[in-house]
């Protein structure tokens, strides 16, 4: 119970960073940003992850247009703006420190 | 490809969801519906499994909206809108929070109370033998009457239009602070939900 409110912390630090770093390797949409983020585990969910593009596309970081997709469902693609790029250069930056001073300790 | 029942129960969920965002703007309601309604319509695509692992890994209607509503409407509120806007946003959370019903309330009393201030202040050249502070034996008021309380005598003159400046913008400021504070404690506990 404990280790699950500890790994969810983790996993809330690390979402928008996850998101960005999607967004980063070109323009998607949600249900792709999401197969993307949790290619690799359970990362970044559903209900956390499209209040978190209206909060970035808010704020500037990122920017969408909607366009058909197949079977004339339309998506909302998103990607990143300048800001939103060197918003992600930042973090990334913090991220590698952060990550070589825990692999030190642990 | 979507059924006609897959089509009702995300037609259901959309609605409920639409509903529950009443406290957005009418274009950004819109836009979370359809986007929603995009991302549903792709995974019941992918098969009746994948739609009911979607809509519960969305949440109910209810706890997305809230989602939206609390962390991105509120967190534009507290950065950019005017008091206004954030006393009726905080006002309008005040039946599903203590805290938003219990602040929304005491910062618009303060306001009030700011108001009132202001009015002596602007009542006093006007009217000056009907505003006033009385000090009585046993009794203290301050404000515009009709009729000056009988036997007690009136202590601030002309000094009452600085004192009721003063006093309204201790008021004004304090509300526009507790408004703040409160809109900034609702934001931390609107914090998105992540994957369990």
């Amino acid at each position: 119970m404990e280790l699950n409110s500890w790994q969810s912390q983790l996993r809330k630090g690390a979402t928008e960073l996850a998101v960005l770093s999607v967004l980063g390797s070109g323009e998607a949409y949600g249900l792709e940003i999401l197969d993307r983020a949790n290619k690799a585990g359970e990362m970044v969910s559903d209900g956390a992850l499209y209040p978190l593009l209206t909060r970035l596309e808010k704020a500037g970081k990122i920017a969408s247009r909607w366009e058909a997709g197949e079977g004339g469902n339309p998506r909302k693609y998103y990607r990143l703006t300048e800001e939103g790029e060197a918003l992600l250069g930042e973090m990334r930056q913090l991220w590698r420190g952060f990550r070589a001073m825990m692999d030190i300790l642990v | 490809m979507t059924t006609r029942e897959n089509e009702q129960e995300i037609d259901a969920y959309i609605r409920r969801l639409l509903w529950a965002l009443q406290a957005l703007p009418h274009d950004e309601r819109l836009g979370i519906a359809s986007e929603i309604h995009s991302h549903l319509s792709d995974c019941a695509a992918r098969g009746d499994a994948d739609l009911d692992r979607a809509m519960g890994k969305l949440g109910s209607p209810d706890a997305l909206a809230r989602s939206y509503v609390e962390e991105y409407e509120l967190a534009g509120a507290v950065n950019r809108s005017s008091p206004a806007t954030l006393l009726l946003n905080i006002l309008n959370r005040g039946t599903r929070s203590v805290l938003a019903f219990f602040g929304g309330l005491a910062a618009l009393s303060l306001y009030l109370v700011a108001g009132s201030f202001a009015l002596i202040a602007v009542a006093k050249p006007i009217v000056p033998a009907k505003v006033g502070a009385w000090k009585g034996a046993h009794e203290f008021s301050m404000g515009i009457t009709d009729a000056p309380p009988g036997e007690v005598h009136e202590i601030l003159g002309y000094w009452i239009i600085p004192v009721s400046i003063v006093l309204g913008a201790i008021s004004f400021v304090a509300a526009g602070k507790l408004l703040r504070l409160v809109g900034r404690r609702l934001l931390a506990r609107g914090k998105p939900r992540i994957a369990p």
